[in-house]
């Protein structure tokens, strides 16, 4: 007994080979497993962020991207009274940004006004821009000085370009060393400017997303008793992170 | 008239599904109750009238950005989440001391501990130790086991997971930012694997659920491996020592 007649057999065949080519053609286009973007709905609600270009085809230009940490309802650590973490983070932002366009470094900021945004957009920013240094800022009210970290991950063995299905929260492992020399280069203009330094390995947002050099400052008062709201010491430190991003746009391409 | 060899089988097949119905009774009684049997094996509070027993502290200090050993005395009980819980409550006593170098709240921080069997492979991406060559000058989980280490059972020899379940409103009080966030989550890995070292991995809940970070930085979506503990490296070294 005959279910189904050989032509409607042709028929649904042909049907059902449609997606599977459909999703053939669609991966073939991909040059890469490297993520670039978040693979969940992204909510940030950033103009700055809308306006990002889209991927540069080559990263052979020298770019930073900054990324004041917090905004919109999530306020941050409270350091002090009338000052609170995402406000200094995005003054401190835009002091070092400043500093860079007056070299003629591009600079972009992965917000400019008080509005939240979610970790993955802000990596999704970084990764967008190919970017040559990625600095997620920070602040808190313990410990004192800088405090540096790197992300936790450890170095790929395979080189970037031939990474294939990198899992979202594991693109900076291709980035580790050239995140631990770019710490280095932080670390050096801090003491230079006599900042005391701290330096770790954490697993933070946007850090472990990142496809870049990438390190989170956080700045904590000094031991003296220096405030974080002392206009002096914040000049010193967008002083010394602008030093040392200038210096690390000579020593970047230098693979490890 | 039915007759006599359909009678027979309609008895045969009532008595049958009758069986078979109080046998999946019998089967659904028996299943509560070893599910009652695995409530009833949930940690126990620590017991007041435990002996006292050395216990090790992995303290934070916020200014050396790094933890500092101490031993204290505390009631120790020998049921291994209360004996994890006993220790984290003499832990969180230092923190909320006036002259604590790392400052928290005085509230209840740690709700249960619970002990699991390790999984066997690592999720993805784990914790690593620094790659840095550098000696580290923090101390580190002692790398012998404590003199506590005797009273634990065998039951818990093999490797554990510990999920420390936080108390939501020491959460909400705790200072903000990522070394401070760090030190208080490495503190408690460290202390509980230099105390019980079985335990090699260890997972944070708040209230029962999973949270993204402690207040703001520090991840809590992943598991801590005790083992390669990542280490806060000292202060920049003076220039020209580099």
């Amino acid at each position: 007994m005959r279910w189904i007649s050989d032509a409607k057999r042709r028929q649904h065949s042909v049907a059902a080979c449609i997606p599977l080519l459909a999703a053939a053609a669609v991966f073939a286009q991909q040059p890469s497993g490297r993520p670039v973007v978040a693979p969940q709905p992204v909510t940030g609600t950033n103009a700055a962020l809308n306006a990002i270009p889209p991927a540069f085809a080559t990263s052979a230009t020298y770019r930073v991207v900054l990324d004041p940490a917090h905004g919109g309802a999530d306020v941050g650590a409270e350091l002090q009274a009338g000052l609170d973490e995402k406000s200094f983070t995005l003054t401190l932002a835009q002091a070092v940004a400043a500093e860079l366009r007056a070299h003629s470094i591009p600079v972009t900021l992965t917000r400019t006004t008080d509005v939240a945004i979610a970790g993955s957009a802000r990596a999704q920013a970084m990764n967008l821009q190919h970017a040559s240094a990625c600095i997620s800022l920070h602040a808190t009210a313990s410990g004192s000085g800088v405090h540096l970290y790197t992300s936790e991950q450890v170095q790929s063995a395979t080189p970037d370009g031939q990474r294939n299905f990198v899992p979202w929260r594991a693109e900076q492992a291709g980035y580790i060393e050239r995140s631990l020399r770019l710490e280095s280069e932080v670390n050096s203009e801090l003491t230079r400017a006599h900042i005391p330094v701290l330096l770790g390995r954490a697993t933070l947002m946007p850090l472990e997303s990142a496809g870049c050099p990438a390190l989170a400052v956080e700045v904590a008062p000094l031991n003296d008793g220096t405030a974080l709201s002392d206009a002096k010491y914040q000049q010193q430190v967008a002083d010394a992170l602008t030093a040392a991003l200038i210096d690390w746009s000579a020593d970047w391409k230098v693979q490890p | 008239m039915i007759p006599r060899w359909q009678q027979i089988i309609f008895w045969t097949l009532l008595l049958s599904i009758v069986g078979m119905a109080a046998y999946l009774i019998r089967l659904r009684s028996r299943a509560e109750d070893r599910l009652l049997a695995v409530q009833d094996t949930a940690p126990v509070l620590a017991s007041d009238d435990a002996p006292n027993a050395p216990v090790t502290l992995l303290i934070a200090s916020d200014f050396e950005g790094a933890l500092l050993p101490v031993q204290r005395f505390a009631p120790l009980p020998e049921e291994p989440s209360a004996r994890a819980k006993a220790v984290l409550t003499a832990l969180f006593a230092e923190y909320a001391t006036p002259e604590s170098p790392h400052p928290l709240a005085a509230l209840a921080a740690v709700d249960t501990v619970y002990l699991l069997p390790a999984p066997a492979v690592p999720s993805a991406p784990v914790m690593a130790a620094a790659p840095n060559p550098a000696p580290a000058p923090v101390a580190a989980a002692p790398p012998t086991a404590s003199a506590t280490d005797a009273s634990v059972p065998d039951a818990v020899a093999s490797p554990l997971l510990a999920v420390v379940n936080l108390n939501g409103d020491f959460v909400a009080h705790h200072p903000s930012g990522i070394e401070v966030e760090n030190l208080t989550l490495l503190s408690i890995v460290s202390t509980l694997h230099a105390n019980l070292p079985q335990i090699t991995r260890v997972h944070f809940l708040v209230d029962g659920q999973p949270k993204d970070t402690l207040a703001g930085h520090a991840d809590l979506t992943q598991d801590y491996l005790t083992a390669t503990m990542p280490i806060t490296r000292a202060a920049a070294t003076p220039e020209g020592q580099r």
